[in-house]
């Protein structure tokens, strides 16, 4: 292993120098984790036959970006693509990854974007196969291991067609110590309304910040901002970047701003297509 | 550089930082101070500002010029008010990057690692991420200059694997 930098005092020279052929063999794990962190988990896939060393990076990612976008491109020149087998494609893939995933990886960001049609339950076993490998993890291996969801500090979701706020709700349930939220809503028709009671328990005990994009501030929306706003008890920051042509932010601000909220939360509210 | 001048209250400490090839920078205390591993050489040992060289053994002084003007770029916009535009950062960053080889770009990262940054650090890699993003096999090894040490027959077998995952992807 390469020197690690970290806490040493006075530097001192690695040789990295002594054979020049595989820069990559100086390059730490955690550095090519850190590059392959900001592309989708395709593309580390792909990665693992570029030679004997990454055959399974994937196994050990500490960072899935699962994006069904990217498949739908993927598959842009095969002749049957159909959003039928876009979906099927990407449940084999993530169940692929997901199964072969390194249980005591200290999973940080779990990101998914993921077409829900119909009642298609996928979404939740997914998070039952994550739920039940950190079950199985802190029944059976040494307690100190770590499991994964517990780990989760950041988690960005996109809600699509989705009939209740629930399974937000127990995805938080599944991340006790989830510090950042980002949840990206999709432009599509609410099917019902949420009324999500105020007794349904939510751990968001280190939930400290929520960014919401694509905001167009329909009732479930707001039903979401207001239950955070309640369940956030160490909250600081509450983000919102809006949806192309909403019209009555002014009044849809006001309301938000009603919404009693158990911490103190600094408001924010972006333009259209600002991504920060 | 320094003139003999009576060293005034206004004047900045300066810091003296020696590359891997024996060269001298001189470096804005602030600025030096944005490297945890510089840092750290001075925690519990504050006498040693004075007249102290700091070896960094692992960063070549080529490229200790680009790093100490990131620095020195970002310290100062992470402390205007109102921040700077977007726009303005983003060119900065833009050509900082422009004229950089991948081989310079990944020594910048083990530089930025070593000097244990996160600012640098999350910005070089994610540089490196965007030029392998989509490209093919061939290209991600080059990159990293990789060589390939899979039988031609388990390489196929990898790629039959994930078969679809060779698909669209963008020319390199």
């Amino acid at each position: 292993m390469a020197v690690t930098p970290r806490n040493c005092k006075i530097p001192t020279i690695s040789n990295v120098d002594e054979d020049n052929g595989d820069r990559l063999s100086s390059l730490p794990e955690h550095i090519i984790h850190h590059i392959f962190s900001f592309l989708d988990t395709v593309d580390v896939v792909r990665a693992s036959s570029v030679s004997q060393k990454w055959r399974y990076l994937y196994v050990s990612m500490p960072h899935l970006n699962f994006n069904i976008i990217t498949f739908w491109s993927l598959l842009e020149e095969q002749e049957q693509r159909s959003i039928e087998t876009t979906i099927k494609k990407f449940k084999d893939f993530v169940d692929g990854v997901l199964l072969s995933q390194n249980c005591s990886v200290d999973i940080q960001n779990f990101c998914l974007n993921y077409l829900k049609i119909g009642d298609d339950n996928t979404i939740y076993r997914w998070m039952n196969v994550m739920a039940r490998r950190n079950f199985l993890l802190l029944a059976v291996a040494k307690p100190e291991c770590s499991a994964s969801f517990y780990n989760l500090k950041s988690l960005t979701l996109l809600v699509s067609v989705d009939e209740s706020g629930q399974s937000i709700i127990q995805l938080l349930n599944h991340s006790p110590n989830l510090e950042d939220l980002t949840i990206i809503f999709e432009s599509l028709d609410w099917s019902e309304c949420w009324e999500i009671r105020d007794e349904v328990t939510c751990s968001t005990y280190h939930l400290k910040s929520v960014r919401l994009l694509d905001f167009g501030g329909s009732e479930n929306e707001l039903e979401l901002v207001r239950f955070l706003l309640k369940k956030g008890v160490v909250l600081e920051k509450l983000s919102i970047t809006w949806r192309r042509g909403v019209e009555n932010r002014r009044e849809i601000i006001r309301e938000i701003k009603k919404f009693p909220t158990s911490s103190n939360v600094a408001f924010t509210f972006f333009k259209p297509g600002s991504n920060i | 550089m320094a003139s003999s001048s009576s060293s005034s209250s206004t004047q900045v400490k300066k810091i003296t930082l020696k590359a891997a090839d024996g060269k001298h920078f001189e470096v804005e205390e602030p600025v030096a101070m944005e490297m945890e591993t510089v840092k750290s050489f001075f925690v519990g040992n504050e006498d040693a500002m004075k007249d102290m060289v700091v070896p960094l053994l692992n960063v070549s002084s080529e490229h200790m010029p680009a790093i100490l003007d990131f620095y020195r770029n970002h310290s100062e916009f992470r402390k205007r008010t109102p921040p700077p535009p977007a726009e303005e950062v983003k060119a900065f960053n833009e050509a900082f990057l422009e004229n950089k080889s991948d081989e310079q770009l990944m020594e910048m990262i083990m530089a930025a690692n070593f000097l244990n940054t996160k600012e640098l650090l999350n910005f070089l890699t994610e540089a490196a991420a965007n030029r392998i993003k989509n490209k093919s096999v061939e290209y991600v090894r080059a990159f990293f200059g990789i060589e390939n040490d899979f039988t031609p027959e388990e390489e196929a077998r990898i790629r039959a694997e994930n078969e679809w995952a060779f698909d669209g992807l963008d020319e390199d």
